[in-house]
């Protein structure tokens, strides 16, 4: 390259000042659509998000407004042991995902406990299991500090048609604005 | 009768070649069966009759075939007629160009069949100069004698020379209409061949399957099912010729100054994602150049449709299939002109030029080992600081852990992947307290931009988790995909 080129190519890895917005959105929020589903299982205030990817893919956790994250007491346990098996020993392997189990809308991930109450956490969509969460397991307080990224519940894969129906019950980011945070 | 043929001739042994003669053998595959090569298959060769007369009929006119119109083992192919000019029609409907030629012959399978007939024959008549049980170690293959015969004939129409290292490849295709039925005795032979894979019959008519079955079956077997010497042969074979090139490759290394760019083109449901592709904008150039069938874009990896492909740009190569034209360097760099002139300016390409199949081993080579370097505008929840450049800088050949990324997990196993940052380098961004330049060289399949945010922690440790803050990417950039190449 000669020089000119060279001195451009260094020039062009600059961003200019109006391209740099002072807050950059979290990955998080730009690669998904959030979604909200309001008082899971029928409890009140077991509220969670369901993010989905452009790729289908579903990641769940509890939204802001959701009981355990509002209460005082501190999150002490997070099990992902939910009666018959665990849901942390399910094994995806292969690009295929052979073998992840099946679960349904109103499955339980989870059973989250804090010093005076247990939460249960459920899947709100039917799809495949890839991937449950296990730094909550060695650091329940990871919960409490991060629910909206690095404290996600579980990564899910639901098929088209689970979709279409899953999401004639969720809530859009505006609807959940509206119904909970206008009780602030 | 030719010089060179009274030659051949004279040094022949009578006998056997009188009998093959009145079998029914044409002049040129009676001298195949008795081992002759070379040029004098292309020289005019008189027929049997004359052959006959000059060497001695012998007695027993009863079964003397010699004057039938047809071989009865080539079935007239080494006697077909205007080899040249067929062959010319096929190139010039094609408008191929070309330096030299290499010849494929194919045969119908029963040929093989018949071979066989007239060497069981043979070899009853004289068993003490005919001992192999298998024709096909003692007598020239047709196809070899085909390619002979006529070779030259074709030099001559081409005004071009035959080459088995050439890249233009002539086919000449022999058909005849009788030979799958011809050969139906032998899959009845051997009854339920291991080798027949699933599939219509035509699996057991290719000439490998023949092959494989007349070796299984001994002279005897062979002599119950099948008359020796072979049958006459009314009608003779058909010739369908063809011609095609080897693929040619141009190779060179892109650039991507856009960020709506995808590499290859991308469709989801009927909907064209980005604003092009890297594969259209230079084939879409390079490609009518060529008077091809079609082409293949191929890239040393890939990277993002946001991210831009800087420095020394990317290695490709543009595999172009059966290329009616030969192209010449200074041709090559007017395209590579035309590529960068594009107005709007996304892709730029360097170092256009041909080159041939070893492209293939240095594209593969160390794939696994190449590092890449990239640079990311990265933004801290936090005001960046002196301590922060220091953290990142005295990190070398940091090992992360990398669970599959959630924006590919939909294709890719689910696994954990141990990748390398092998040194980190940051600059300050004026004017900005948050924001900072993050220069970074890594192993061969790191995803970058899960090292920066961490991907939901499913990346670790990452830069948010080395600088104890939240930290997200806005932009990146590859600056160096270090390759030898070209």
């Amino acid at each position: 390259m000669d020089d000119k080129e060279e001195e451009n190519a260094v020039l062009a890895l600059y961003p200019r000042a109006h391209e740099l917005p002072p807050r950059a959105p979290p990955a998080h929020e730009t690669n998904f659509t959030h979604y909200f589903a309001l008082d899971v299982g029928g409890k009140e205030f077991h509220d969670q998000y369901l993010y989905r990817h452009g790729n289908g893919l579903c990641v769940v956790g509890l939204a802001p407004s959701h009981l355990a994250l509002r209460s005082p007491s501190k999150i002490k346990i997070v099990d992902y042991d939910v009666g018959k098996k665990s849901r942390a020993d399910m094994k995806a392997s292969g690009r295929r995902k052979k073998d992840a189990q099946v679960l349904e809308e109103n499955s339980s991930l989870c059973k989250v406990s804090s010093e005076d109450a247990e939460f249960l956490v459920r899947c709100c969509i039917r799809g495949q299991l890839l991937e449950v969460n296990e730094r909550l397991t060695s650091d329940p307080s990871l919960l409490s500090r991060k629910p909206a990224s690095q404290g996600y519940i579980a990564i899910l894969m639901p098929k088209p048609e689970a979709w279409k129906k899953a999401e004639k019950s969720l809530l859009t980011r505006e609807q959940y604005k509206q119904q909970r945070m206008q009780q602030e | 009768m030719e010089a060179l043929f009274r030659e051949a001739l004279l040094a022949l042994p009578p006998a056997p070649l009188r009998d093959l003669l009145r079998a029914g053998a044409c002049s040129l595959c009676a001298m195949r069966f008795l081992s002759v090569r070379g040029r004098v298959y292309s020289q005019s060769v008189p027929a049997p009759p004359t052959i006959l007369a000059e060497i001695g009929n012998g007695d027993g006119l009863e079964s003397d075939r010699s004057s039938a119109s047809c071989c009865t083992v080539c079935q007239g192919i080494l006697q077909s007629a205007g080899v040249g000019l067929a062959v010319l029609e096929a190139i010039q409907k094609e408008g191929h160009e070309f330096c030299d030629f290499s010849l494929e012959v194919t045969v119908p399978s029963a040929t093989l069949v018949r071979e066989r007939s007239l060497w069981c024959y043979l070899r009853k008549e004289h068993p003490e100069d005919f001992k192999a049980e298998d024709p096909n170690e003692c007598i020239v293959s047709l196809k070899e004698a085909v390619k002979w015969t006529f070779g030259p004939q074709i030099e001559a129409a081409l005004g071009k020379v035959m080459d088995k290292n050439s890249n233009f490849h002539i086919s000449l295709v022999f058909k005849h209409a009788n030979s799958s039925s011809e050969i139906q005795f032998l899959s009845d032979l051997s009854g339920g061949d291991s080798k027949r894979k699933r599939g219509p019959v035509e699996a057991g008519e290719s000439i490998a399957a023949v092959q494989r079955s007349l070796a299984s079956i001994s002279s005897d077997a062979f002599a119950r099912h099948y008359p020796c010497p072979p049958p006459q042969s009314d009608t003779p074979c058909e010739l369908v010729s063809s011609c095609r090139k080897d693929a040619i490759f141009v190779v060179g290394r892109y650039l991507k100054y856009s960020r709506s760019i995808s590499q290859s083109p991308w469709t989801i449901q009927e909907d064209r994602i980005g604003d092009g592709s890297v594969q259209e904008i230079i084939g879409d150039v390079i490609f009518p150049h060529f008077k091809a069938d079609s082409y293949k874009f191929h890239a040393a990896g890939r990277e993002d449709i946001d991210v831009r492909m800087l420095g020394s740009g990317r290695p490709f190569l543009l595999e172009i299939l059966n290329a009616r034209t030969c192209s010449k360097q200074e041709e090559l760099l007017k395209l590579e002109h035309a590529i960068n002139s594009n107005k709007d300016g996304w892709v730029k390409v360097k170092g256009l030029k041909e080159a041939g199949n070893e492209v293939w081993t240095v594209m593969r080579q160390g794939e696994a080992d190449k590092q890449k370097e990239y640079t990311a505008v990265v933004w801290l929840s936090r005001p960046v600081t002196e301590a922060d450049f220091t953290t990142l800088s005295n990190s070398k050949e940091l090992e992360i852990q990398q669970k599959t990324p959630v924006r590919v997990l939909h294709r890719r196993s689910p696994l954990v992947r141990p990748r390398i940052i092998h040194w980190m380098r940051c600059e300050a961004l004026h004017d900005s307290s948050c924001y900072f330049l993050l220069h970074l060289c890594t192993q061969a399949g790191t995803y970058v931009k899960e090292f920066v945010h961490g991907d939901l922690g499913r990346t670790y440790p990452n830069v948010g988790s080395l600088l104890d803050c939240d930290a997200e990417i806005l932009c990146l950039d590859v600056t160096n995909v270090k390759m030898d190449f070209l």
